[in-house]
């Protein structure tokens, strides 16, 4: 091995030992200060870990300052570099060293001539060191002389486990009356629960548990005082509809009904009403208001097959009396097929029926049942003509041949043994158009901001309006901070 | 290490040294008060590679390389780059000539097959004609109508341009640049050497150096310079300087950050150790150091950095860049520990 080797190897382990040293004295420091908040900690508590944290608090600077050691020992590459850069730089130092791992010419001496005298003086920095030790080391001293405190008896607190119980009866109270909504009983119940634990007879009373218990008890009041008024709120709003359903005119008991049924909804949803399903002790109790055993299987089937609905909406669009609608009801069910049953909610539901009232002679709720079946099979029989898709086409007038006719006409191109068209099967869904022009002329919203341009969207007169974006957007939005900083300084005027 | 590697001995050393300096010494003859410009250039020639000259007209540019081309006894071109220069005009081409067999068309090279190739004032010809160089330059061949021929060895363009009147020129693309070993700024010379000049210099006509080398010298010099050792602590500074060029990598320097687009090609790091080789035969030494490093850097680098439009508004150049990275980038890889003093 030669000089320079071993100057490398002996400077390198001077430097590592300097190193070892100011590490281990700073993890010493920080020890001492994690040693120190232990030492309070247990007097707070009342106990004397004096000697542990002591211990501890050095255990764990000291392993702090290994693993630091293990990341940033010096090795010998950097003591080379060191000396050959104290020496100018040259790489002759580093050279004869990396030359001497592959010792294959007899030169060496040669290159000795090449060494020049330099060398490390690697010692700690105990200024630095004591930066962290100093305090660490005063803070511990200092904590040795805190009094250790004795812990204070502890008293139950009466008050608040009474207050709990109160609201735990108020909870339960407010559930029974109260139709609660899940989200809020849980968190009742886990308010409850928290209060519960922290009213342990072993930990003294404080104010926050009071407090926590007079917020927990407005909450509850103020959750029963909406409750109480959103019921009353849809009681009084019932007895107004139900008011408004006796009067008159025919218009205003429409609303009526109809807000009554929102009322309904919105009351089960909540769980104001109880579910009504057609069970057999309603159909009994149906039964004994004078139905008839086949009405009432039909009225089953209909309301499996979820027909009731649209039959009742169908009842409404003739304008019927609920006892006419019963005995019209019967009568279908005994007389139309479930197909042709389909097609009259079908022809309910396109508002087709409302014309009956428009025909000569017909008031609601004064014609025969003969009368009306016929009507229903006339009314349906047109109808059916004058569906879309079969054939009609769209004419002026129809059934006079005059007037502008587009498609095939109004003559049904079916001859017989056809195919059954597949839009038969189709359910039909008229979509509700406004009935007055100033509903669809509605202002929806008004800006104070000029409406944005999508070009696409525009055509092609909109990239007039794109391009025209003003230089301060563009400035903001396509350069770079840091590039707007540059262009900013070079432009800036000179004093 | 390799094992079989062979290193210098002390009178291989010495030759080179001595074939170095007596370049510089008959090129500082000739160029006054420019020893750096000198250096560079020769430490470039010897290194086989390629020198962008670029200054100011009348500072002598063009009697250095015919300077330098007289030294070494190397055959000697010279092209004026022009506008309406074609790439045929340097590469040659076939003409109609009368032979023994009766007419046929013969290959007539062009200036480019020689030593030492002296394209003066290369941005000003087209695209077209600059890249035409461009094989020469990488590959010392030249390809004209599908054939390709070896130019003589060695092979080394000089290349000179003028930073002003910049109208009607054409940059050169990044990567013609980058074929360039060093870009050497021609800077002014002082008030001393300027009366010198005048005072020894009948129209300013340098003297005529005589012949220091010839071709086989050449070839020698360069075999050697590849012998010379680079030690892994240099190979390392030298990649952590190329590196620190590229504004997104972790070891770039602030200004480097905000000045630099694009940073330096492996290319620059090749030439960069190449060049210090030689830097350090010239020196005497059988190895690379950091001196011959930061010696060579800067004419190695500036013109490798693409800067960002910023650094041309704040006025910041290449040159400033590379020192930034010089004071930077430190040559020890692994920084001693802070809480040691040394001393």
């Amino acid at each position: 091995m030669s000089d320079l080797q071993l100057q490398v190897r002996r400077d390198r382990r001077r430097w590592n030992q300097a190193l070892a040293m100011s590490l281990a004295g700073t993890g010493c420091g920080i020890g001492l200060l994690i040693g120190g908040c232990a030492v309070v900690l247990g007097r707070v508590y009342g106990y004397q870990w004096d000697a542990p944290a002591l211990l501890l608090g050095v255990g764990v600077g000291l392993i702090w300052a290994i693993r630091k050691f293990a990341q940033r020992q010096v090795n010998d590459e950097q003591i080379a570099t060191l000396l050959d850069l104290r020496a100018g730089g040259a790489g002759l130092l580093l050279f004869e060293l990396e030359r001497l791992k592959n010792p294959s010419t007899a030169d060496i001496a040669r290159l000795s001539s090449h060494r020049m005298e330099v060398q490390t003086q690697p010692r700690p920095d105990i200024r630095r060191i004591l930066r962290t030790l100093l305090p660490g080391l005063l803070f511990f001293a200092a904590t040795l002389f805190l009094p250790v405190r004795v812990p204070a008896a502890v008293s139950n607190d009466p008050i608040s486990q009474r207050r709990i119980e109160e609201l735990q009866q108020l909870a339960e109270a407010l559930d029974e009356t109260l139709v609660l909504d899940e989200q809020l009983r849980e968190e009742i119940q886990q308010n409850l629960e928290a209060l519960t634990s922290e009213s342990n007879p072993d930990q003294p009373e404080g104010e926050a548990l009071r407090e926590a218990l007079d917020q927990l008890e407005s909450r509850m009041e103020s959750v029963a005082a909406e409750e109480a008024q959103q019921l009353e709120d849809q009681l009084r709003q019932s007895a107004d509809a139900a008011r408004d359903a006796a009067a008159e005119d025919p218009m205003q008991r429409e609303n009526a009904l109809d807000m009554l049924g929102e009322l309904a909804e919105k009351m089960k949803e909540d769980g104001a009403l109880p579910e009504m399903p057609l069970n057999a002790e309603f159909l009994e109790q149906l039964a004994k208001n004078g139905l008839s055993e086949e009405f009432l299987e039909q009225l089953k089937k209909l309301a499996e097959s979820g027909m009731l609905d649209q039959l009742g909406e169908l009842a409404r669009g003739m304008k019927l009396d609920p006892e006419l609608a019963k005995k019209l009801a019967e009568m279908l069910s005994g007389q139309l097929s479930q197909a042709a049953l389909e097609k009259l909610a079908e022809l309910a539901k396109q508002g087709l029926l409302k014309n009956m009232q428009r025909m000569e002679g017909m008031e609601a709720g004064t014609h025969s049942m003969s009368e009306l079946a016929e009507m229903l099979a006339l009314e349906m029989g047109q109808s059916a003509m004058s569906v879309p898709g079969k054939g009609s086409g769209t004419t002026a007038q129809a059934g006079t041949g005059a007037g502008i006719t587009r498609g095939p006409g109004s003559v049904p191109l079916t001859w017989g043994d056809e195919t059954p068209d597949l839009r038969d099967q189709m359910k039909w869904t008229s979509m509700a158009a406004p009935d007055s022009p100033e509903e669809a002329m509605e202002i929806i919203r008004m800006t104070s901001t000029a409406p944005t341009v999508d070009a696409k969207a525009e055509g092609v007169g909109a990239a007039d309006v794109v391009t025209s974006t003003p230089g301060e957007t563009v400035w903001k939005r396509r350069m770079n901070p840091d590039h707007r900083q540059a262009v900013k300084r070079f432009f800036k005027p000179k004093d | 290490m390799d094992q079989q590697y062979s290193y210098l001995n002390d009178s291989e050393v010495q030759s080179c040294q001595q074939l170095g300096q007596r370049l510089m010494d008959g090129l500082n003859a000739v160029i006054l008060g420019q020893e750096d410009l000198v250096r560079s250039v020769v430490t470039a020639s010897l290194a086989g590679g390629h020198v962008l000259l670029e200054g100011l007209p009348g500072l002598g540019k063009t009697e250095l390389v015919k300077g330098l081309a007289r030294l070494l006894s190397l055959q000697f071109q010279r092209v004026q780059f022009t506008p309406d220069l074609l790439p045929g005009d340097i590469t040659g081409g076939h003409v109609l000539q009368e032979t023994a067999t009766g007419k046929d068309f013969v290959f007539r090279p062009g200036p480019v097959f020689c030593n030492l190739l002296l394209a003066d004032e290369i941005n000003r010809a087209s695209p077209k004609t600059q890249s035409a160089l461009l094989e020469a330059m990488a590959e010392a061949r030249v390809t004209v109508l599908g054939e390709t021929r070896d130019l003589p060895r060695p092979f080394f363009v000089l290349a000179t341009q003028n930073p002003i009147e910049m109208e009607g020129t054409y940059p050169l693309p990044e990567a013609q640049l980058d074929r360039f070993m060093f870009k050497v700024d021609v800077g002014p010379v002082s008030v001393a050497v300027l009366e010198a000049i005048v005072g020894s210099r009948r129209h300013g006509r340098p003297p005529q150096p005589e012949a220091v080398a010839d071709g086989a010298e050449f070839e020698k010099f360069s075999n050697l310079a590849g012998r010379v050792h680079i030690p892994k602590a240099v190979l390392s500074y030298i990649a952590r300087l190329c590196e620190a060029t590229h504004p997104a990598a972790e070891a770039a320097p602030k200004m480097v950050r905000e000045y630099v687009r694009y940073g330096a090609s492996p290319r620059a790091a090749i030439s960069i150790a190449e060049s210090a080789r030689v830097d350090a035969l010239i020196d005497g030494k059988p190895t690379v150091g950091f001196d011959n490093v930061n010696r060579v850097v800067s004419p190695a680098l500036i013109h490798r950095i693409v800067m960002d439009y910023r650094a041309r508004l704040d006025g910041v150049g290449a040159g400033m860049v590379v020192a930034d990275l010089l004071t930077n980038v430190k040559p020890l890889k692994d920084p001693l520990p802070e809480e040691v003093i040394d001393g």
